[in-house]
């Protein structure tokens, strides 16, 4: 379980001081499929960034189970190991193969040549593109260069998936593929989905959605079973 | 990340901006080449005076004259005024000051340190004439018993002996009309000198061997009592003069001592091993000077390196970023930078020293075919292969160093600021 405690971000300082997180807590279950939905400038992504150790909070911690993730020696580390982040904008290395760009997180991590080659291409199996893995990552399409960043993300067999808009850069028929993809993978592998989204009809399909607004939690809703109860009003 | 993987991923960001690398390579390869060529030049140059000199290391001979007779400086008065030292002798300000008298050599003697005192006499022949017609002039010395020659053929002189008898260095034969060393034994070799009432005389000297010379060698080597004979006619007084006599040092004293011992007489005295170390010391001096010029070639491309990462941290900055959120490490960012800008001067001290062997090849086969024509095995140029594998490394540590502040931004470049869309 990775649990947000009480989580406040400031930017700036005393006049400038700007409050893009505001004392937010959640709890993510694992294997849970979870939507953070908020406008635009929301704080949605100063959470995920938080939430995977990318930035620090002001305030408050995340721990995932007993341990705070930034007291563990190697945040970094954690991340590599436990968190697989997918970008609006793919974030690929276009000049590389696609087979290269799902290896790279593997061999980040000093995993050799051979047997990392043999996990990226079970991970592009999985999302549809193990035909492509020889390609160029600059010569796929929108819709596929997102399916290769996605294999990237599983390449680890991270507990925690993150995405941020991971459809925001798609057109509604690619963007409904990588849809169904990611929560195709949380059936089958019990990885733990986390989605910053604006888009409703995406947050619906989550068993749980968290409504942000100008750095609050204004909702937290989790449905049970198709049953949906509310949590705080 | 493993060292083969961040080396081969530094390698490959090297190719991402060509002409950039190229550039930055090209400057280091400058450097590295007059770095290569300035000590290679020393090295050869070293091992030419060990080939000249070397056979002289041990030999017992020392050349002894008045103390600042070497010194001419203050004689020409256009130093600095210098006070008055009575315990250094004063400096020449006539020749005839610097000659031996016969009390000095008296003097010289009676010094216990000293075993021997040879006569280095120099007579001065005008010409040589040789069969053909043609007259050429030859350096002449006297033989010197102790001191190695190389004997191409026939013998050496005998000590106090082999009157009429001279040998000759193997690229005169043809003053006798030989072809060959051997073919040159046993011939007479003409002379002509002049006499001190300044009439013409004209002798012969039969030749009894042949010798590759050195550096210090004279072309021909008169046996002692011809040279003898050959100066006594030559001195206005019917006795020669010297301005240094050769001694032989005592084995019970060491080298130092035999030297302050003629201090302390107020003559010096200095052996060929002497004459050795002081060209290795100006050879050393001017190859730190070259290797000097070379280090600010080198320091100027270390600028270009230093510029050239910057520019790379900027440009893969979202790159950096991504690695970050991929797991990886601080200490990961850092070293693909580093490993980048050790590669750069790896390649340019290659390309360099690539460079620099061609400059070798050419340089050497020039110079064995002209001044250095005989001496076999000598090479101006001589960068070896360790000299070369010295070179790569402190090239790459060099800009390895120079890349650490570049590698250090890219290190602590925030991943979040990194990974903005906009
Ligand atoms: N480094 C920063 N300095 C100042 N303000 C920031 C910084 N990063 C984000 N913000 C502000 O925090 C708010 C939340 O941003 P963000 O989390 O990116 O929103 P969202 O992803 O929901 O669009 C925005 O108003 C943004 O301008
Ligand atoms: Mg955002």
């Amino acid at each position: 379980m990775l649990s947000i405690q009480s989580v406040t971000k400031t930017y700036g300082k005393k006049d400038n001081k700007f409050t893009a997180l505001d004392n937010v807590s959640a709890d993510f279950e694992a294997g849970t499929t979870n939507a953070i939905i908020g406008k635009s400038g929301s704080g949605k992504s100063t959470m995920l960034h938080i939430m995977t150790g990318l930035d620090r909070p002001s305030s408050g911690d995340i721990k995932d189970g007993e341990a705070s993730i930034f007291q563990k020696t190697d945040t970094d580390k954690w991340r590599g190991e436990n968190v697989g982040i997918i970008f609006q904008s793919f974030f690929l290395q276009g000049n590389d193969s696609v087979v290269e760009n799902v290896a790279l997180p593997l061999k980040l991590k000093g995993v050799n040549r051979r047997a990392r080659n043999k996990q990226a291409m079970e991970a592009l199996e999985q999302v549809g593109l193990l035909d492509k893995a020889k390609n160029k990552a600059k010569d796929l399409s929108g819709g596929q260069k997102q399916r290769v960043a996605i294999a990237r993300a599983l390449v680890t067999k991270p507990k925690i998936l993150v995405a941020d808009e991971p459809t925001g850069n798609l057109d509604s028929e690619n963007g409904a593929a990588v849809e169904n993809l990611l929560f195709e993978l949380n059936q089958k592998l019990g990885t733990t989905l986390l989605i910053v989204t604006h888009d409703l009809d995406l947050a619906k399909r989550c068993s749980r959605v968290i409504f942000l607004k100008d750095g609050q939690v204004k909702k937290d809703i989790a449905k049970k079973h198709h049953d949906e109860g509310e949590k705080n009003a | 990340m493993r060292s083969l993987d961040l080396i081969s991923t530094a390698n490959s960001n090297l190719r991402r901006s060509k002409l950039r690398t190229f550039l930055t390579i090209l400057a280091i390869s400058i450097g590295t080449f007059t770095l290569a060529l300035s000590l290679g030049l020393g090295q050869g140059v070293r091992n030419y005076i060990t080939s000249q000199l070397g056979d002289y290391q041990n030999v017992n001979i020392y050349q002894v004259n008045k103390e600042g007779a070497n010194d001419f400086g203050g004689a020409f008065g256009n130093g600095d005024p210098q006070e008055y030292d009575p315990n250094k002798s004063a400096a020449v300000t006539d020749f005839s000051q610097a000659y031996l008298r016969p009390t000095d050599i008296d003097k010289i003697q009676e010094i216990d340190a000293v075993n021997e005192i040879i006569f280095p006499y120099a007579p001065a022949i005008d010409y040589a004439s040789a069969p053909d017609g043609k007259k050429y002039t030859v350096p002449s010395s006297t033989f010197i018993p102790d001191i190695p020659v190389r004997i191409t053929a026939g013998q050496n002189l005998d000590k106090n002996g082999d009157e009429g008898k001279v040998t000759i260095s193997r690229k005169y034969v043809k003053l006798v009309g030989a072809s060959s060393s051997e073919d040159a034994i046993g011939k007479e070799l003409k002379i002509t000198y002049t006499d001190a009432k300044g009439q013409t005389q004209e002798d012969g000297l039969i030749i009894k061997g042949t010798y590759e010379p050195t550096l210090i060698d004279s072309a021909l080597t008169i046996n002692s009592i011809d040279a003898k004979r050959l100066a006594s006619a030559q001195a206005p007084t019917g006795e020669p003069t010297f301005f240094a006599v050769l001694a032989t040092k005592d084995s019970s004293i060491s080298d130092q001592e035999f030297k302050n011992k003629l201090s302390e007489n107020k003559f010096s005295a200095s052996s060929l091993a002497d004459i050795n170390n002081t060209l290795n010391n100006i050879v050393s001096g001017v190859q730190a000077a070259l290797a000097a010029f070379s280090g600010i070639a080198i320091l100027a491309s270390v600028v270009g390196v230093v510029n050239t990462l910057f520019m790379a941290v900027l440009e893969r900055t979202r790159e950096i970023g991504l690695f970050r959120a991929l797991g990886a490490k601080k200490k990961t960012i850092f070293g693909l930078f580093s490993v980048e800008a050790a590669l750069l001067g790896f390649w340019g001290s290659v390309f360099g020293l690539i460079g620099a062997y061609g400059a070798q090849l050419a340089v050497n086969s020039i110079a064995s075919n002209t001044f250095l024509k005989g001496i076999e095995g000598l090479q101006l140029l001589n960068i070896t292969p360790m000299l070369a594998i010295m070179i790569v490394g402190i090239m790459a540590t060099i800009t390895m160093v120079a890349g650490i502040i570049p590698a250090f931004k890219a290190s602590r470049l925030d991943p979040i600021e990194a990974l903005r869309n906009e």
